[in-house]
């Protein structure tokens, strides 16, 4: 956990600006909370130009959205806080790897505790939401399955009289689905059984290797349904991508630079265009024109810790599901006094964090499982849909990944009995890491108003700023999902003929997963954005993460984010058009 | 000092940890003596395995664990240090104890005594582990592998999603 600072008075920066014509360029010298600047009077150097679309973070939707409008021939800059980061940076390169992820490089921010971190207050929370934050945000970290949404999730209070219906449908997203797969180079094997007829895909798959073959046979025997991974890894070079070097490593970063991390596809065809990217900046408030109400620019602390000002004609909020409600509860003002875009009371609830639970099993058979990739070797959606039979609603989504090193293994096998990890049984553990195969599961999160984020009373960034507060539990239907999920899960690995089997029902450092803080809707009542991202609120305001979410479905989200993502690039990019023509 | 525990470097990167192969001091005779024998404890000669400090370049790799793992590096020193007075015929239950009572220590004394023997090249061979490298898989691999027909009694049994349409 990162050190607690007493919270201090947030600078008057924030109102001043307001007071201020936005477009004036804000420049001071100083770490921000520790002083109370007027702005205006302070600013020196050169004003900053107006641009058209002001992306605030870098990762997976920001890149999207910026490449979107650059295409378009619109100016655009991204804001992120954190930096560019290399293949060759990432810690499989090293053989202490394993000791690396433990802590430098953790998914837990407030493990980590990098510069470009900032804490999460999960004082109050069945689970510890992870992010990375960088040029590719949380997408450096993730294993790129790439499975979409089924037709159903849009549609479960019609269905299952639960949570709420998207104000748009599986067959409205589809072609931005394709679009973003066709972009990315998506590998995966078409005609998935789980998916209306026609689902295709760019790049061949990757193979299943041996694990992903024994797990196959094993749902045959049990007449279960499966599918060879869909990934965001390239099977062949693709555009800025290499073929995958199947490190096995993808969510720790891919060494090879094949995974579709959203620095090495998308920002750097959008940097192409034109579009800018600030790295360092880490955004405090979306300022408003007193006048209009729309979005005039944002503030943000640079590295050197300098206060700048940069306006805009459109904002675009992509700082996750987490970020982004924040974001926007810091931005409140005299206008917006409970937070900007929150006439309806909803950003930062319902907050829905996609539970994941696994079942680790070992065999005797050699299943070479520290090659990757990791990514999905297959999927399965069996238990996607809802049956009432069950005693719960919706369900959940498994798939399998490789066990890449022995101290894993070790790991993994803490919670037994000391006799059973030290002592001569290490031996066994390190030797069996080799034919592990992890069975693991997303399940379906329903909107809760009450699991939320809001702004920590005492927990603050390295800039001073508020660090969010994450208020969630588990709810009863989630938690009937888990238990039975690991049950069907140990039973692939009995069907398989594993020799040890570690079933797990929650995993609390998991996942990045960070959806439906600001959901999207038609009535501005009860949602923050339009089915276009579009703030009811601020007409000039876009959100385009995974904060849109109305409910989370079982599927990994990244793909229907980038798809939802590219859908709202392309309303702003018209809408912004026409708002600079009117002007 | 940064709060990982390593030394401050020149320019530290936003999202990027510094990486260093040297622990934040060098380690005592006393220090690398008492770590050792926790290592062996844990991890004792069986059969064709060789016991934690008999693996060949052991204590160069200890090394490159506890730099990988600076931000524990005085509570797995000091947790070690503190075992050293147990009797050897103790040392087993105490090690037993100190996972269950105190994880903060053992957890990542127990990590970093462990990863240093895997990292052995000598250990990697004997647990069959070639450790994480670039391995593209030839082309006709996944064809051959869906080509096999073991995907066919999921294609047989058609369409399992609910439609949305009407």
């Amino acid at each position: 956990m990162s050190t607690i600072h007493n919270l201090q008075e947030l600078p008057r920066i924030v109102s001043d600006v307001c007071d201020a014509h936005p477009s004036d360029a804000a420049r001071t010298s100083g770490r921000c909370p520790s002083r109370k600047v007027r702005m205006t009077a302070e600013t020196s150097g050169d004003a900053n130009a107006t641009v058209d679309v002001l992306v605030i973070g870098a990762g997976p939707s920001g890149p999207v959205v910026a490449h979107t409008a650059a295409a378009a021939g619109l100016s655009v800059m991204v804001l992120e806080q954190g930096d560019w980061v290399n293949p060759s940076d990432f810690p499989a390169n090293h053989p202490e790897w394993e000791l690396l992820i433990q802590h430098d490089w953790s998914h837990d921010p407030n493990v980590r505790d990098l510069p470009s971190d900032y804490p999460v207050d999960v004082s109050e929370s069945d689970m510890w939401p992870v992010m990375f934050n960088a040029v590719g945000g949380s997408s450096i970290f993730f294993g790129a399955e790439w499975p979409r949404l089924v037709p159903s999730d849009f549609r479960v209070k019609t269905l299952d009289g639960v949570g709420n219906d998207w104000p748009i449908s599986y067959d409205d997203l589809s072609p931005y689905y394709d679009e973003v797969d066709a972009f990315i180079g998506v590998s995966g094997v078409d005609g998935d059984t789980a998916y209306p007829e026609g689902l295709t895909y760019p790049l061949p798959p990757n193979p299943l290797g041996k694990a992903g073959i024994k797990a196959a046979e094993a749902a045959n025997k049990l007449g279960w349904h499966w599918w060879p991974g869909t990934n965001a890894i390239a099977s062949q070079k693709f555009k800025t991508l290499e073929q995958c070097g199947r490190w096995g490593t993808c969510e720790w970063g891919c060494p090879q630079g094949a995974k579709a991390s959203f620095d090495l596809i998308y920002m750097p065809q959008a940097q192409k265009l034109g579009a800018t990217v600030v790295t360092g900046a880490r955004v405090r408030k979306v300022a408003t024109d007193e006048d209009t109400g729309l979005a005039a620019g944002a503030e943000y602390v640079d590295r050197d810790g300098v206060v700048r000002f940069q306006a805009a004609h459109a904002i675009v909020l992509c700082a996750n599901g987490i970020g982004t409600p924040r974001l926007l509860l810091m931005s409140a003002s005299d206008q917006y006094p409970d937070g900007l875009a929150n006439s309806s009371d909803m950003v930062g609830r319902n907050l829905m964090l996609h539970p994941n639970c696994t079942a680790l099993g070992f065999y005797e058979d050699e299943l070479e499982s520290w090659r990757g990739p990791a990514g999905q070797l297959i999927h399965s959606l069996q238990f996607y849909e809802t049956d009432k039979s069950r005693g719960f609603v919706r369900g959940s989504k498994m798939h399998i990944l490789p066990t890449p090193g022995p101290l894993n293994a070790i790991e993994a096998h803490r919670d037994l009995d000391f006799e059973q990890l030290w002592g001569p049984a290490v031996h066994d553990v390190a030797r069996l890491a080799q034919n592990g195969i992890l069975w693991a599961a997303n399940t379906e999160d329903l909107p809760e108003l009450h699991n939320r984020v809001t702004l920590s009373s005492d927990l603050v960034d390295s800039d001073g700023l508020p660090a969010p507060k994450v208020n969630y539990r588990i709810s009863e239907n989630t938690r009937k999902i888990l238990k039975f999920t690991v049950e069907r899960m140990v039973e692939l690995h009995e069907a398989a003929g594993a020799v040890r089997i570690i079933p797990q029902e929650i995993w609390v450092d998991q996942p990045g997963h960070l959806l439906g803080t600001a959901r999207m809707g038609d009535d501005p009542n009860t949602s923050v954005v339009d089915s276009y991202g579009k703030t009811h609120d601020v007409d000039n305001l876009y959100i385009a993460d995974g904060s849109i979410f109305v409910t989370s479905g079982s599927a990994n989200p990244t793909s229907t984010i980038s798809a939802l993502a590219l859908r709202v690039g392309k309303k702003l990019v018209e809408q912004t058009a026409a708002r600079k023509a009117h002007a | 000092m940064t709060s990982n525990g390593h030394s401050t470097t020149a320019q530290q990167r936003m999202s990027v940890p510094a990486r260093t192969i040297r622990p934040p001091r060098a380690l005592t005779e006393t220090e690398l003596a008492a770590l050792l024998r926790v290592a062996d404890c844990l991890i004792p000669a069986s059969g064709p395995n060789p016991k934690a400090s008999d693996a060949e370049q052991y204590t160069s790799y200890l090394q490159l664990a506890l730099a990988a793992r600076a931000d524990a590096f005085d509570a797995i020193v000091g947790g070690a240090g503190r075992l050293a007075e147990i009797p050897d015929a103790a040392l087993w239950e105490a090690l037993k104890k100190m996972s269950a009572d105190d994880r903060v220590t053992f957890d990542p004394l127990s990590s970093v005594v462990a990863c240093a023997y895997f990292m052995t090249p000598q250990v990697m061979k004997l647990i069959g582990y070639p450790g994480q490298h670039r391995d593209p898989a030839p082309l006709e691999l996944a064809a051959d592998e869906i080509g096999s027909g073991i995907l066919d009694p999921v294609l047989e049994r058609g369409f399992i999603y609910v439609s949305t349409a009407g």
